[in-house]
């Protein structure tokens, strides 16, 4: 008998003895992981780096893009004014809307279109103001700072961005941050 | 004669070794390639509305007369005015109180129609070497001038690398204290 086909026999021997084997106890899966693991790992890292950039998290979108600039400010969690092509927003929430970059004259102080001031924002930026005095006076290392950051879209007209700035200067919000992208390095 | 046991089929792994290859090279070409957007701030002070912006900041010195450093932001142009009067192009303060023809707005746009935010940038250097204490900057605008014109404006007027030399600062050396106004002058 040659030496192939010696070697073939063997082979085969081993083979059905495995085969018996396993239609008797049960054959045994094996799921290679090691790459799997890979890219949870890489993607875990990716998260990881995009979770530490900013504590705050400002979405861009078509409904509002932030315009550009050199300053290098970090940002810090102030009471957020939204204002986007279709609507200002508190926290999130929906306060009122805007049309063409302007506000309906229905929304304003004394229903007059050259009033300065927006009446839901007041409205839900004066509660807020009462709600972090409130806090203050029970909680004195809490102090009440009147510090408000404006995220709007970068082609808002001045006379919005005034009345919006007015409406919080009202609420006692007279400390203004506008949240921006950084530029460059 | 013993019957030849039958081998029972062996179940064959599918070979996903390639597949795992392509998103391992996938992965870190797609989180290279992600953009990590970093949001910053701008400190801005109260708007004004109407009339001329307020002298509080020169009770220590009554004698000095105020600089009201304004910048307006027209279609047109920039108009830089001094000592509540405009200041013709060329951007200089003696042109101030020379009586004659006088050209405004101090900064046209340029030949893309856009604002000549580096011209202005000189000739805040200029009045800046004139008036080493001051740094707050009122900004006015058309109501039509969309809002990262006004960042834009905000960026140049903040710092630059010629107005090192002459604060001895290399950051916020020009006029970073901005208060937005929303009156006419």
């Amino acid at each position: 008998m040659s030496y192939d086909k010696f070697a073939e026999k063997q082979a085969y021997k081993k083979q059905l003895k495995k085969a018996l084997r396993d239609a008797e106890f049960g054959a045994e899966a094996e799921l290679k992981m090691t790459s799997l693991m890979d890219i949870f790992v890489n993607v875990l890292i990716y998260l990881l780096m995009n979770y530490s950039t900013s504590p705050v998290d400002v979405q861009q979108n078509a409904e509002r893009r932030l315009p550009k600039s050199s300053t290098k400010n970090p940002i810090k969690m102030y009471i957020t004014v939204g204002v986007t092509k279709k609507m200002i927003l508190v926290n999130k929430k929906r306060v009122c809307e805007v049309q063409d970059g302007s506000i309906d004259a229905s929304y304003k102080k004394d229903k007059k279109a050259s009033s300065y001031v927006i009446m839901p924002l007041f409205k839900a930026l004066k509660d807020a103001a009462n709600k972090a005095k409130k806090l203050s006076r029970r909680n004195s290392s809490i102090k009440f700072k009147g510090e408000v950051m404006i995220v709007a879209d970068r082609n808002m007209p001045f006379r919005l961005l005034a009345e919006v700035m007015y409406t919080a200067g009202q609420a006692e919000y007279g400390k203004y941050r506008f949240a921006v992208v950084k530029k460059g390095g | 004669m013993a019957r030849k046991p039958r081998i029972p089929e062996e179940v064959k792994d599918v070979n996903i070794m390639p597949l795992m290859n392509i998103i391992m090279l996938l992965i870190p070409f797609l989180i290279m390639s992600t953009e990590f957007i970093k949001i910053g701030l701008i400190n801005v002070a109260a708007p004004k509305i109407g009339g001329a912006p307020s002298q509080a900041d020169n009770q220590n010195k009554p004698k000095k007369k105020p600089l009201n450093l304004t910048v307006q932001v027209s279609k047109k142009g920039l108009t830089v005015m001094a000592y509540n009067q405009k200041m013709p192009q060329g951007c200089n303060l003696a042109d101030l109180k020379n009586p004659g023809v006088k050209k405004f707005p101090t900064i046209k746009k340029n030949e893309n129609n856009k604002h000549n935010y580096k011209e202005l940038t000189k000739c805040l250097v200029k009045i800046k070497s004139q008036n080493l204490d001051e740094a707050r900057l009122i900004i006015m605008a058309d109501p039509e001038i969309p809002y990262h014109v006004i960042i834009k404006l905000m960026d140049a007027s903040r710092e630059s690398p010629d107005a090192k030399t002459i604060t001895k600062k290399e950051r916020d050396n020009l006029f970073p204290e901005v208060v937005i106004s929303a009156g006419v002058v």
